[in-house]
């Protein structure tokens, strides 16, 4: 396994009963790089972030994490102490005091900077002496970040982290982890907000029924991917087209819509051949490109 | 330490319940204490030949449950009721290793329970002069040796079931099954008796009654508990590395 990889897994495989919820998958994230994980509800994303940090034991397969296989206790011990995690419930001991949570989890963690926790604390304005049980859900994610975000770990992990909070608080976060990012920072976070991924995120990797269907950089997204309209006067011609670049092809009344992630300018070239009476062709958005991939797959 | 911290502020509110409940039970019986027939407040008809038997019917005997309950109660948690309080990804993602996790709670766990066990033997003594009577020390530290034996036991087999078992409830009340369980063996086939393998009696003194006041410690008895309790704890450890998330 390369180097070059912070998370890295060959077919990881999860089964709980019969259920397939994460299957070979097959997933890279480059280091020092702003990753989204992307899926619906059920894809698999929560279970291989799991697996990742071995709070459960894949059923096949293998995988690394800054190049330490992820089943091995030993190594899984050295992966937590290096990787900072915020998990999707943001349940954290709710009989704790924010203060004794956070003297809590600084005392885990060599990495941990007191002045940084100092600051987010005052900045997402947590009282010191409230118990985390009378927390507002987007108050408790805010302390879960804070005990995240207050070391300056090699690979910052978050599950759907701006769950819960206002969009201020939701800007201040995609900042957090901007800059966290030009501090070499690997973060790799999984989230619904498509918008926000496209904001801050180098790469996406999307997982539908537990496979990985797309692993693309955002500037391949801007640059390559077009969504190209065929209209026709009357019922679109049942062409198959075998080229290079066609993603998808789906068809709605008189017109013909192809995802096209390469190769677009060739395509439409053909399309003509087809006697379309318009052709548009259009950049396409991560939540298009999205869409198109976890829509029939 | 800060597992520990965080073990023993999950069981605080139960600790301190029992603590206070059995320092109530201990003060109460020996204030009202009455040495013109032998009896006081929990006693009931009973009567006692001596303060000494008075001591050991009521708080060793029918105190025992104020012992008993707590212990199991004590055992209860780890990462089943972690994972219904959703607190089992938190846990999991520290760097520490699972059987750190599991040990660091038993290990408070059995100190909650060494206090507990210690408690009567503490303040018998130190009470019963009030009442102007007195309690032999050596009495007391036997009574704490059997309780902490046999507490230990009850304790890890309530700590094994609720990691096993799922429910808030199961594991207590399987435990509480088993314990009835190990009497009912000890009352039907008496010749087992001596050797003290059945904690809901032999808790209360039972193996004093066989053996006559002052006689020698369920040795036997509480060696076998003992190492059950460290292969109900080794087996827990193995079950909880295997366990998700």
């Amino acid at each position: 396994m390369s180097n070059e990889y912070a998370i890295e897994t060959q077919n990881l495989t999860k089964q709980y009963g019969r259920v397939e919820a994460v299957s070979r998958l097959n997933l890279r994230v480059t280091r020092h790089r702003v990753t989204g994980f992307l899926g619906r509800n059920g894809a698999g994303k929560s279970s291989t972030i799991k697996m990742l940090l071995g709070m459960i034991r894949p059923s096949e397969g293998s995988g690394t994490v800054l190049g330490r296989p992820i089943d091995d206790a030993k190594e899984s011990l050295e992966i937590r102490r290096r990787v900072a995690f915020v998990g999707e419930d943001k349940e954290l001991y709710g009989y704790m005091s924010i203060a004794e949570l956070i003297c809590f989890t600084s005392s885990f963690y060599r990495d941990w900077r007191p002045e940084a926790a100092r600051r987010l604390q005052a900045e997402y304005e947590l009282p010191a002496k409230q118990k985390v049980r009378n927390l507002s859900k987007g108050m408790r994610t805010k302390l879960a970040l804070l005990l995240a975000l207050a070391r300056r770990p090699e690979l910052l992990i978050l599950d759907e982290p701006s769950g819960g909070l206002d969009p201020v608080s939701t800007e201040e976060l995609l900042g957090t982890l901007g800059a966290a990012a030009a501090e070499e920072t690997t973060v790799f976070f999984s989230s619904h907000q498509i918008a926000e991924v496209e904001r801050i995120a180098d790469r996406v990797c999307i997982i539908t029924h537990g496979k990985l269907a797309a692993d693309l950089s955002m500037d391949e997204i801007r640059q390559d991917h077009r969504r190209i309209t065929l209209g026709f006067a009357g019922v679109p011609p049942d062409y198959v087209f075998h080229m290079l670049g066609v993603e998808q092809v789906r068809f709605a009344g008189r017109q013909m819509v192809i995802h096209a992630s390469k190769n677009a300018d060739a395509i439409v070239e053909q399309a003509r051949a087809l006697n379309a009476v318009s052709i548009d062709v259009a950049p396409m958005t991560l939540r298009e490109v999205f869409l198109e991939t976890v829509k029939d797959a | 330490m800060m597992l520990s911290y965080k073990a023993w502020r999950e069981s605080q509110a139960r600790f301190l319940c029992a603590l206070l409940a059995m320092a109530a039970w201990c003060v109460l019986s020996i204030v009202f204490y009455r040495p013109e027939d032998g009896g006081g407040l929990f006693s009931g008809r009973a009567r006692a030949s001596t303060y000494i038997h008075y001591v050991r019917y009521t708080i060793y005997g029918q105190g025992k449950l104020a012992f008993l309950i707590p212990a199991i109660f004590l055992g209860l948690g780890g990462l089943r009721r972690e994972r219904a309080n959703h607190t089992a990804v938190l846990t999991l993602a520290l760097p520490v290793s699972r059987n750190r996790l599991v040990g660091t709670r038993f290990a408070v766990g059995l100190a909650e329970l060494a206090v507990l066990a210690m408690l009567p033997g503490l303040l018998t003594p130190l009470l019963s002069p009030f009442v102007h009577q007195s309690y032999p020390i050596e009495e007391a530290l036997r009574f704490f040796v059997v309780w902490f034996a046999y507490g230990t036991y009850i304790f890890a087999l309530s700590f094994f079931l609720s990691v096993v078992m799922r429910g808030d409830y199961t594991a207590p009340a399987t435990c509480w099954l088993v314990l009835m369980l190990q009497a009912a063996v000890d009352s039907t086939w008496q010749h087992l008796r001596p050797y003290g393998l059945a904690p809901l009696s032999d808790i209360g003194g039972g193996w004093d009654r066989v053996a006559g006041i002052g006689g020698p410690l369920p040795w036997f008895g509480m060696t076998i508990m003992i190492l059950l309790s460290a292969a109900m704890f080794a087996t827990a450890c193995r079950i909880t590395q295997t366990q998700d998330s």
